[in-house]
């Protein structure tokens, strides 16, 4: 498997996770946790490819 | 539906028998007049940890250090071993791993079972001092509210025994809470992250020697996380596998996640037994 795919399922499998476990912490209604979830793993996942595509736009930038 | 209020004082019980649990497992419990449970505490976490030295030769020694100051020796400290406090300084001060901290390298069959047990009394020791927690607050609830006998306290899952449920398996502290699909998903979460995990590394990735502080991560997972290392035993990394390092986080994320469990737990079961009045 190409390995920027792999991490990127991989991203997404750890994000929808934690966003499934922190949801679940906080709220108690099905219908809340399940909105959680999708909204946190989003957010999540967004934050570390924009974290991401900052380091490779420096490393491209410094090398 | 009923307000209750937990005894002004329950709070202050319930630090210090967590603190007394911390310091000796069961010390707690004995504390509070349970002496059934101080024994059952004292005996399963004391029984793990020295059981599980005798069998891995003393070297979960080698994953803990002694903390001090100015060369003197206060308090040694190894996770997860450490919730169990007495046991672990007992055990520190009066015996000596075979290996010397790996300068002497012996051929231990039963080490990697030694060490599951070592932690699991200190995983034990912790959720034993939730559980003495969760017992001042029910003896001193029952004894200030007359009314909560036989129709509410005594049919509801206590704090502690929920939690201690939810780390025997996760999710079945929230499916006893009667909160059904918060139990199959945040266990599937759990459960299915771990096994990933586990499928990324090649089994291979719970293993104290290769990864001790992910390791003390992934024994918070509990007898399930537990059961699955030990029938991996065998199992080592022969190659640099291509997600070997997702596979070291999931698992131990799981871990942490089923703590988070237990505490949800916890928490849930608290908020049944003292529901807030709604608010205008």
């Amino acid at each position: 498997m190409n390995p920027l795919l792999g991490h990127v399922l991989l991203l997404v499998v750890f994000s929808f996770a934690l966003g499934g476990v922190v949801s679940g912490y906080r709220e108690d209604e099905k219908t809340a946790i399940l909105r959680g979830t999708l909204r946190r793993a989003l957010r999540f996942a967004l934050a570390v490819i924009a974290i991401a595509a900052v380091v490779f736009g420096l490393s491209l930038w410094l090398s | 539906m009923a307000s209750f209020q937990p005894h002004p004082e329950a709070r202050v019980r319930m630090v210090r028998t967590i603190v007394a649990s911390i310091v000796l497992p069961g010390l707690g419990h004995a504390l509070l007049g349970r002496l059934g449970w101080a024994f059952f505490w004292a005996l399963l976490c004391q029984g793990l940890l020295f059981g599980g030295m005798a069998l891995a030769g003393a070297t979960a020694l080698d994953f803990g250090q002694w903390l001090g100051f100015g060369g003197a020796r206060f308090v040694f400290f190894a996770l997860p071993e450490a919730a169990n406090l007495g046991g672990l300084q007992l055990a520190a001060s009066m015996l000596q791993s075979v290996e010397a901290g790996g300068t002497t390298p012996d051929n231990l069959p039963w080490r990697h079972l030694g060490h599951l047990m070592t932690g699991a009394s200190g995983v034990f020791a912790a959720l034993g001092a939730a559980h003495g927690a969760s017992c001042a607050l029910m003896g001193d609830t029952a004894k200030l509210n007359a009314s909560l006998t036989s129709s509410s306290v005594a049919h509801r899952l206590s704090p502690g025994m929920a939690s201690l449920a939810a780390l025997m398996f996760p999710g079945l502290g929230h499916w006893l809470l009667g909160r059904r699909f918060k139990a199959l998903f945040l266990g599937g979460i759990v459960l299915g992250l771990f096994l990933f995990g586990m499928a990324l590394g090649d089994f291979a990735d719970m293993e104290r020697w290769r990864h001790p502080w992910y390791w003390a991560g992934q024994m918070l997972g509990g007898p399930v996380f537990w059961l699955v290392s030990l029938l991996s035993a065998s199992q080592r990394f022969t190659a640099v596998l291509p997600f070997q390092d997702a596979g070291l986080l999931f698992t131990t994320a799981a871990g942490m996640f089923q703590g988070v469990l237990a505490l949800d737990a916890w928490h849930r079961a608290e908020e049944d037994l003292f529901p807030q009045e709604p608010t205008a």
